[in-house]
């Protein structure tokens, strides 16, 4: 491992701070996904609900005894 | 169940991942956050040498952190699985659509250890002649010259991170450290004929 004070590679690194407005983006997008996540399962939850409500009432057809 | 009273900071990464699966509070991810944004804004910057990519990139890296985290198995260990994410992101991106020559690899082993005596030249390199002669090199190249020389990466890390075997690392390393010296010396020789004619 080359010594850390004459490892130019390390000296050639940005000394920068990552921007706090990209946390705040971030997060503000993970928010988003998770809640339009709650809302396809509620919404998915309830025409389940319907689809299957509708199936109950189609009768089933009998089948032939031989 | 993790009590969210416990003090954070105390928590390693892996502690900080499982809380966060299991409770889904923001709170966990962003100390994760703070811990590395600005090491991955840094190698964006390397790469991109433009701020404005630089952010969109830390951002998507993240955003696909987030998206993976439920796959993170604690194989490895998060920074360096991280890492992975960083590098390939960046590699990615900003590889060309040039056609890859082939690369042979050579299984004389001895052939292929990590030689010191190229440590040393590098070492002597000046800084900004530096930065001239990694942008001649291709993203990948670069990629793994900062995991070895800047993230002291082991060689088994970046194989992990790069999903190649340790030889190929190996020479790898090699081809990118002969090319730096190649495009370092050649830029030297320019400026020292150019001081040699402006004195003339």
């Amino acid at each position: 491992m080359m010594e850390e004070h004459r490892n130019p590679f390390k000296l050639i690194e940005p000394d920068v701070s990552c921007p706090s407005h990209i946390k705040k983006e971030i997060v503000s997008e993970i928010d988003t996904i998770r809640n339009s996540l709650k809302v396809v399962q509620l919404y998915a939850g309830d025409v389940f609900d319907v689809l299957s409500a509708f199936a109950a009432l189609v009768p089933v057809p009998k089948k032939p005894v031989n | 169940m993790v009590d969210a009273d416990f003090d954070v900071r105390q928590m390693t990464d892996e502690e900080l991942v499982r809380a966060y699966i299991e409770t889904q509070r923001n709170f966990y991810f962003e100390y994760l956050y703070q811990r590395y944004c600005d090491r991955v804004y840094r190698k964006c910057l390397s790469f991109t040498k433009d701020q404005s990519k630089a952010e969109d990139f830390t951002h998507d890296i993240f955003l696909r952190l987030i998206v993976r985290l439920g796959s993170y198995k604690e194989e490895a260990r998060f920074s360096t699985w991280l890492f992975s994410i960083t590098y390939n992101y960046c590699t990615d991106q900003l590889r060309t659509n040039r056609r890859r020559s082939e690369v042979l690899i050579d299984d004389d082993e001895a052939f292929l250890d990590t030689n010191t005596e190229d440590d040393t030249q590098l070492a002597e390199m000046e800084a900004s002649r530096l930065i001239n002669a990694m942008s001649q090199l291709t993203p990948g190249e670069q990629s793994l010259l900062m995991m070895k020389y800047q993230d002291d990466l082991s060689i088994r890390d970046i194989a992990e991170i790069s999903s190649l075997t340790e030889s190929a690392i190996k020479m790898r390393l090699k081809r990118a450290k002969e090319k730096l010296r190649k495009h370092y010396m050649e830029a030297l020789v320019f400026w020292l004929l150019l001081l040699t004619k402006l004195l003339s």
